[in-house]
């Protein structure tokens, strides 16, 4: 393992795989239905507002990068009109990445918590 | 060949074109705007004069008619011109043959652009879904007859879509400096 710039590991695989605030409120939304597909703005009317239609394909092109979600063109059918649609769901990778952020952010409040920065 | 009197040499086009045309039109919209409530005040008195003018050619003499007549005149004027051309305009709307209106799908000219300005991954991953999402909340808008709400989509897609080709440019360019200050 190889350490780079500002400290950080290097090799593909060894590194620590990150989620930010709006990544981890999608995988939320995607694992809030368990075995279904979300489009797009699916998730913008499921979010109320927290995320937006101008931010989340990038957002999701983003996680698509980082294997936390797949994606395919729906189906076109006979009589509709326009480009397909994309569904997005969560991976099994992604799955874990969610769980252990969740972990992650349980026991990051209980320190919080313990050294009374909870007031 | 000369013209007797009381003949056109030619055809009056004009004319023609009044009487066949302009002609029913006027008398549809008068008629129209003696049958609504609005104005139906406003004819009573025009009716109340008309009568009382033609009984004053008979009993009275020929000032009250006069006066009678420019009162007549002094109703119709404003209603002519101030209520005429909006129920004329109307009655025109309804008469002249509808043309049928082919647009472009909203969203061809984004999807040029995006042909034009994006790789095909970021055309493929962010530009088409936004395209795809405008245009099918679009046809759920037409479909239900919402035209204003239709249109508004329209402009929040276009919004969406600078935005988001904005975002994507600004946040490839950031990481594209981290990789390149990396040490090698």
């Amino acid at each position: 393992m190889e350490v780079g710039f500002m400290g950080r590991h290097q090799d593909s695989d060894e590194r620590v795989p990150s989620l930010s605030g709006k990544e981890a409120l999608i995988l939320e939304l995607l694992l809030g239905k368990p075995g279904a597909e979300m489009y797009g703005l699916e998730l913008v009317h499921t979010s109320r507002n927290r995320l937006k239609r101008g931010t989340i394909y990038v957002t999701l092109s983003r996680m698509e990068d980082k294997a936390y979600v797949e994606s395919r063109l729906e189906e076109k059918k006979a009589d509709a009109s326009g480009l397909p649609r994309r569904l997005y769901r969560v991976t099994g990778y992604g799955k874990r990445v969610f769980e252990a952020w969740q972990l992650a952010r349980e026991a990051g409040r209980r320190h919080f918590a313990e050294i009374g920065g909870g007031r | 060949m000369t013209a007797k009197r009381g003949e056109f040499s030619q055809p009056n086009w004009l004319l023609l074109f009044f009487s066949t045309r302009i002609e029913p039109l006027i008398t549809s919209a008068l008629e129209d705007m003696s049958r609504s409530r609005m104005f139906r005040p406003l004819f009573d008195v025009l009716d109340w004069l008309y009568v009382a003018a033609r009984r004053g050619s008979t009993r009275l003499g020929f000032t009250s008619k006069v006066v009678q007549l420019f009162l007549l005149a002094l109703f119709m004027a404003p209603l002519i011109w101030l209520v005429g051309p909006f129920l004329l305009g109307k009655r025109l709307i309804q008469v002249l043959p509808r043309r049928t209106h082919v647009s472009s799908a909203p969203g061809s000219f984004l999807q040029f652009l995006a042909d034009f300005l994006c790789s095909s991954k970021t055309k493929q991953d962010i530009a088409d879904p936004i395209i795809a999402d405008m245009q099918f909340e679009y046809y759920d808008a037409l479909f239900a007859h919402r035209k204003a709400k239709a249109g508004w989509i329209r402009v929040r897609g276009c919004c969406a879509f600078f935005h988001a080709l904005g975002l994507h440019r600004i946040l490839k360019g950031v990481a594209g400096l981290f990789q390149q200050a990396r040490p090698r």
